[in-house]
Parts: C-alpha cells; sequence; structure tokens
C-alpha cells in the first residue's frame, strides 16, 4: 500500500520519536528518583572541600549541616562567600572568598563517588545536595576538556 | 574554458559555504543549537557526499580550537566522524532527492534532520563517556548511559532545532545549483 520511501521515513520518524520519549522519561525518572532520596531526612550533612588552585591545600567543612532540598550553591554560599550569574540553564560560579574566574581558570564542582570524583554535569544551583555528599570546588585551568579530576581524598 | 569557469564556481560557492559554516559555528550561541549540521547536508546535497566530508570534518576541526566552549579535546575526532556522517547523508539523499511533490521533501530532510541530529549526540555522547572512563573507572556503559539520560532536554532541543533548520536546505541546495548554472 505504501511506497518504500514513505515507510524508510515514517520508519526514521518512528526511530527519533522512541528515542526522545525514552530518554526524556529516563531523565525525569532520574530526577523524581533523586529528589526522593534526597527528601528522606529533614537535615542532611554533607563534606565540602574548596581548593584555590596552584597547588594549594583544600580547606575543608566537614559535616556542615543543611536543610533537606538546599542546592550545592546554597550548601557552599553557607562556608564560603560566593558570587554568581543566573543563565537559563543555571548559575555560573563567578568567585569563591574574592578568588576569580580568570582567563581559562574557572570553579569547577566536583563529586566523590565510589569510582572517584566525578565532574558536576550541571549547574550547582541545579543540583540538590544528599546525605553524607563529599563535594570538592576546584579553581582550575578548563582550556582543556574535560578537566583533570582532583586528588583522591 | 567553459569547464574551468564551472569548476571555478563551484569551488568559490563551496568556500563561501565553508566560511559562513565556520563563522556561524564559532559564534556565540544557545547551547545545542547550531548550523553546522544544515550547512553540511546542503553541502553533501550540492557538491556530494565526499565534499560534505570535508566540509562537515574540517569545521568541527578549526571549532575543536577556537570554540567560544573552549578546547574540545578527545572529542574532537567524535565530532569530525558524527558531522562526515551528515555530509554523507546529504550526498546520498541528493541521488534519491523528491522530485515531485515538494512538501514530501521538506517533510523527508526535517525527519532526517531529527535523526541525523540522534546519530550526532549519540557519537558525540560516546566521545564524552570515553573521556570519563580514562579519567575516572566507571565503566564506559554507566557513563554513556549516564550522559544520554542527564543531556536528554538538550538532545531534545538539538533535534527540535535541527528538525527545523533542516527544511532550509531544501530552498538553499535550490539557491546553490541555480548559481551555479548561472
Amino acid at each position: 500500500l505504501f511506497a518504500k520511501r514513505t515507510l524508510l521515513f515514517v520508519s526514521l520518524g518512528l526511530t527519533v520519536w522512541g528515542f526522545l520519549a525514552s530518554v526524556t522519561a529516563g531523565y525525569y525518572y532520574y530526577l523524581y528518583n533523586d529528589s526522593l532520596t534526597k527528601s528522606q531526612r529533614p537535615i542532611v550533612y554533607v563534606n565540602i572541600g574548596i581548593n584555590y588552585g596552584n597547588d594549594t591545600s583544600t580547606k575543608w567543612f566537614n559535616r556542615t549541616t543543611v536543610v533537606s532540598g538546599y542546592t550545592l550553591l546554597d550548601t557552599t554560599m553557607l562556608v564560603a562567600t560566593v558570587k554568581y550569574e543566573v543563565f537559563p540553564i543555571g548559575s555560573i560560579i563567578d568567585s569563591i572568598n574574592n578568588v576569580t574566574n580568570q582567563g581559562s581558570s574557572a570553579w569547577i564542582w566536583w563529586m566523590y563517588t565510589s569510582y572517584g570524583w566525578f565532574q558536576g554535569q550541571v549547574a550547582s544551583d541545579r543540583y540538590i545536595v544528599g546525605d553524607n555528599e563529599t563535594y570538592y570546588w576546584h579553581y582550575q585551568n578548563v582550556y582543556a576538556w574535560p578537566p583533570q579530576p582532583p586528588p583522591l581524598p | 574554458m567553459k569547464s574551468n569557469k564551472f569548476n571555478t564556481r563551484r569551488v568559490a560557492m563551496f568556500s563561501v559555504l565553508t566560511a559562513i559554516g565556520l563563522g556561524l559555528q564559532l559564534l556565540p550561541r544557545p547551547p545545542n543549537v547550531e548550523f553546522t549540521s544544515t550547512i553540511t547536508f546542503t553541502a553533501g546535497v550540492v557538491f556530494g557526499s565526499i565534499m560534505g566530508i570535508f566540509l562537515g570534518a574540517f569545521v568541527m576541526f578549526v571549532n575543536s580550537f577556537l570554540s567560544p566552549w573552549g578546547f574540545t579535546g578527545l572529542n574532537m575526532p567524535f565530532q569530525m566522524t558524527g558531522m562526515s556522517i551528515i555530509g554523507i547523508a546529504g550526498g546520498l539523499y541528493s541521488k534519491t532527492i523528491h522530485k515531485g511533490d515538494s512538501r514530501q521533501s521538506y517533510l523527508e530532510v526535517a525527519i532526517l534532520g531529527a535523526f541525523l541530529t540522534i546519530i550526532y549526540d549519540i557519537i558525540t555522547d560516546l566521545g564524552f563517556a570515553t573521556q570519563g572512563v580514562l579519567f575516572t573507572k566507571i565503566p564506559l556503559s554507566d557513563v554513556f548511559i549516564s550522559l544520554i539520560i542527564t543531556g536528554a532536554l538538550f538532545s531534545v532541543l538539538h533535534v527540535a532545532s535541527n528538525t527545523l533548520l533542516f527544511t532550509s536546505s531544501i530552498p538553499m541546495a535550490k539557491a546553490i545549483r541555480e548559481l551555479l548554472r548561472k
């Protein structure tokens, strides 16, 4: 009934629809599970490290107490002076404790996982912190992407 | 002489297309909204798959050093491969282009744009995942799936914008062919 050509393009269209529907559903399922896990306690404790680059030692703020639902940016602002700019995709950090982004040096956040340091995939004001999680702010050269992970704690 | 003139015209037109592609790629723009795929596809339709590959790979090669988002590093060969596939698709499509109902051609390139964008995104996600594996001990499949899921909304934006932009490749290819014929 249908020409081969029509069937080919209908198949391609359905493949596109199937892919987009699957990844979008997966994304919202991930967000739902993440929010559910992180909202089970009213208070959470997190560890935050700040490294100002140039091989300086890391300043740690262990067991920082925050209210459930706080973002990493909210939490960082409890332990440091942070300046940032808000964009549609999230906030970009301009400076932490007056150490400002310059040239190709910028503030990047990392999270410690069972596999080692994992670079933050979203802006810090879009990430809700979880109980006992460890974060690391690193002032580093980002000209070559991806940037090097920090040394293991 | 006529043949030389014709070749010179083609080379000049291809150079202009490459320059436009490169200029638009390097301009600051919203994330995942890009014109390179459309221009590469159009180059493939007008000049054939080989030239489509050349334009796409060249723009992504230069982009990897001069992109406003920074050096793309190890992802460069993946981006070049992804864009080359779009160039090949343009060349192949031109051989089967629908002569009759032009509305059907617009619909076809829109669908092709969406499909090729997904292929491009999968290839570049694989590139990022490979880099992730080099710096961490996370299995490649885990990083790859994580990237596809967390980048879902960016993929949707990329596919939606390219679905619209690819429809411009039909009038663009027609106009270039007319200019080459004169």
